[in-house]
């Protein structure tokens, strides 16, 4: 049994190819204006991984927040289910009670019982600072790559304070705070700070028990990991492949359906 | 806002207080403008101006000062007092006294309008308002500084998404018969999907339209916060925006005042102040006498404009 999951994100197109309930093949691409092309395109590049081709593919689930505008799809979930299936399927060794899932331009938080069924969650997708945006921008602002924030943020051992909430006075303030002479390093490790308080406040809302699984694009970013195990005061659970798990829980969401049939 | 008509009676205002001149400078350091007002015998407004706020606010503001007193023939002796407000007021160390832009922006607009009992100022990083009691004493406050949806810095934002002058903005959606609606609350997101209904094809003046709307219900939140029904006076740089004042109008079921200059009105508060009795400076103000309030009043109305609308 071929299933996939398609998980159409505001800033990546994020998609699982499995056979018979394991990932056989993955890929991630820029999401760019047609999302109907792009997540063929990236159907296409998971399949290749897998040394399949589409016409095995028995049942395709889409998720996230363009998971209406794709053709592809034989049946659409919400992100929460397909996050809160994919934690179950990727952490089952685990007992994830709090899922934080920070996406490009929202982040979810949700709360599981003893027997991983979803009992709350918190959604914020009205406000860009504590989403990957946060992040994305500012690391422009500074003229650093993404995927460098980790590591230039893991050196710092004095993270300069954000004061602003706002990404629009942020870009200001961290414009401002290189000018006065501060370390990218610091202001990296001070920004990924920002986001995690933002991150933990709203989980803590929600209540944070043990364990905690952190997935999504920016949990792939170290720095942003370490900022939010000192904010919770407790280590995390993060997966190898954190931008995935939600393209993972549609693929298993299409593979229970077609068992139920 | 021009200098005083020379055939204008003096009012009987109570002997100054102060010595060494009779100017009064009130400063307003906000995020993105400082704006300098000049009063003569806490009265008349003889000058005024506007510049980006830079990275060294007092040279700015000493260049600005300095620049309206000598263009008054005038010298530095003149000034009596001088006041700072606005987010950057601490760092006017030449003032004799630093007041928040609270404190400002009500005692601006009860000089101009004292049945005024709501000022709503939308700055370039901030929206304030506050209710005004008995005297135009600060009753209620509450300020939005976390968030940049409806200020100066979202609407030059959108503008720039918009490739369109931010002067030209306001005078561009009015011509809007069916503005676009915009459903992202939050600057940075709304700023895409501005980028994307540009590529749909969408009229710019309409998608102006829809940006003021966004303006004007935070707006009104912040009216129906302060629990006034009374009249509405609403100020700061945003304020210029004929656009968005249309759109409060519309959205907002109260009587709506704008004075002409609308920027200004926190200088002009902040050089008020000055013209009163002062215990000390730095500290919280004093009131200003009943008396002296109304003189200064009637003559600000014809002066500074009264207000529009």
């Amino acid at each position: 049994m071929i299933t996939a999951g398609v998980d159409l994100g505001s800033t990546y197109v994020k998609c699982v190819v499995m056979k018979d309930r394991k990932r056989v093949g993955h890929a991630v691409m820029p999401t760019g204006h047609d999302h109907d092309r792009t997540s063929r395109d990236v159907l296409g590049k998971a399949l290749g991984m897998a040394g399949l081709s589409g016409d095995m593919i028995d049942r395709t689930v889409s998720t996230g927040y363009g998971r209406r505008v794709t053709s592809l799809a034989d049946e659409t979930i919400s992100e929460i289910s397909a996050n809160a299936r994919g934690v179950r399927w990727v952490g089952s060794k685990y007992n994830v009670r709090t899922i934080i899932d920070i996406g490009g331009q929202d982040t979810k938080v949700i709360a599981l019982d003893q027997n991983q069924q979803m009992i709350n969650f918190a959604m914020n997708d009205k406000c860009a600072a504590g989403t990957g945006r946060f992040l994305e921008v500012l690391a422009r602002v500074l003229d650093v790559p993404l995927d460098d924030l980790g590591k230039m943020s893991m050196r710092s051992d004095d993270p300069v304070d954000i004061t602003t909430t706002c990404l629009v006075f942020a870009k200001s303030e961290v414009a401002n705070l290189i000018f006065a002479g501060h370390s990218r390093e610091d202001i990296i490790a001070g920004i990924h700070r920002a986001v995690a308080r933002r991150l933990v406040s709203m989980a803590k809302k929600v209540g944070v028990e043990r364990e905690v699984f952190f997935d999504g694009g920016p949990a792939r970013n170290p720095g942003m990991v370490q900022a939010m195990e000192r904010e919770l005061g407790l280590k995390m659970v993060v997966p190898e492949l954190p931008q995935i798990v939600t393209a993972t829980g549609a693929a298993v969401l299409a593979a229970e359906s077609l068992a139920s049939k | 806002m021009s200098s005083s008509p020379a055939n204008q009676p003096t009012p009987p205002l109570a002997p100054p207080t102060h010595v060494g001149g009779n100017l009064q400078a009130g400063i307003d350091v906000g995020a993105l403008f400082t704006k300098v007002l000049l009063l003569r015998n806490g009265k008349d407004v003889v000058g005024t101006d506007a510049r980006p706020t830079t990275m060294e606010p007092e040279k700015l503001a000493r260049e600005m000062v300095d620049g309206l007193v000598l263009r008054l023939g005038l010298g530095k002796n003149d000034l009596s007092r001088i006041i700072a407000t606005g987010q950057g007021r601490r760092s006017i160390g030449f003032a004799r006294g630093a007041r928040t832009e609270i404190t400002a922006f009500a005692r601006g607009a009860h000089l101009l309008r004292p049945d005024v009992q709501v000022v709503v100022d939308i700055g370039g990083q901030g929206i304030r308002a506050m209710r005004l009691g008995e005297m135009g004493i600060v009753a209620d406050f509450r300020t939005n500084d976390k968030c940049s949806t409806g200020t100066g810095c979202f609407l030059d934002t959108m503008a720039t998404a918009l490739e369109v002058d931010m002067e030209n903005a306001g005078e561009l959606s009015m011509g809007s018969k069916t503005p676009e609606t915009v459903s992202c609350t939050c600057t940075v997101f709304a700023e895409s999907e501005v980028v994307s209904l540009v590529a749909k094809g969408r009229d710019k003046q309409d998608i102006l339209a829809g940006l003021n709307v966004m303006v004007s219900k935070k707006v009104r939140a912040m009216i129906n916060s302060m629990g006034s029904h009374g009249v509405v006076m609403v100020a700061g740089g945003v304020a210029q925006n004929p656009g968005v004042i249309k759109s409060i109008r519309e959205l907002v079921d109260r009587e709506i005042v704008v004075p002409e200059n609308p920027r200004f009105l926190g200088a002009l508060g902040a050089a008020a102040m000055v013209a009163g009795p002062s215990t000390s400076s730095g500290g919280e103000d004093a009131p200003v006498a009943a008396t002296q309030a109304e003189n200064a009043r009637s003559f600000l109305r014809a002066l500074f404009g009264g207000e529009r609308g």
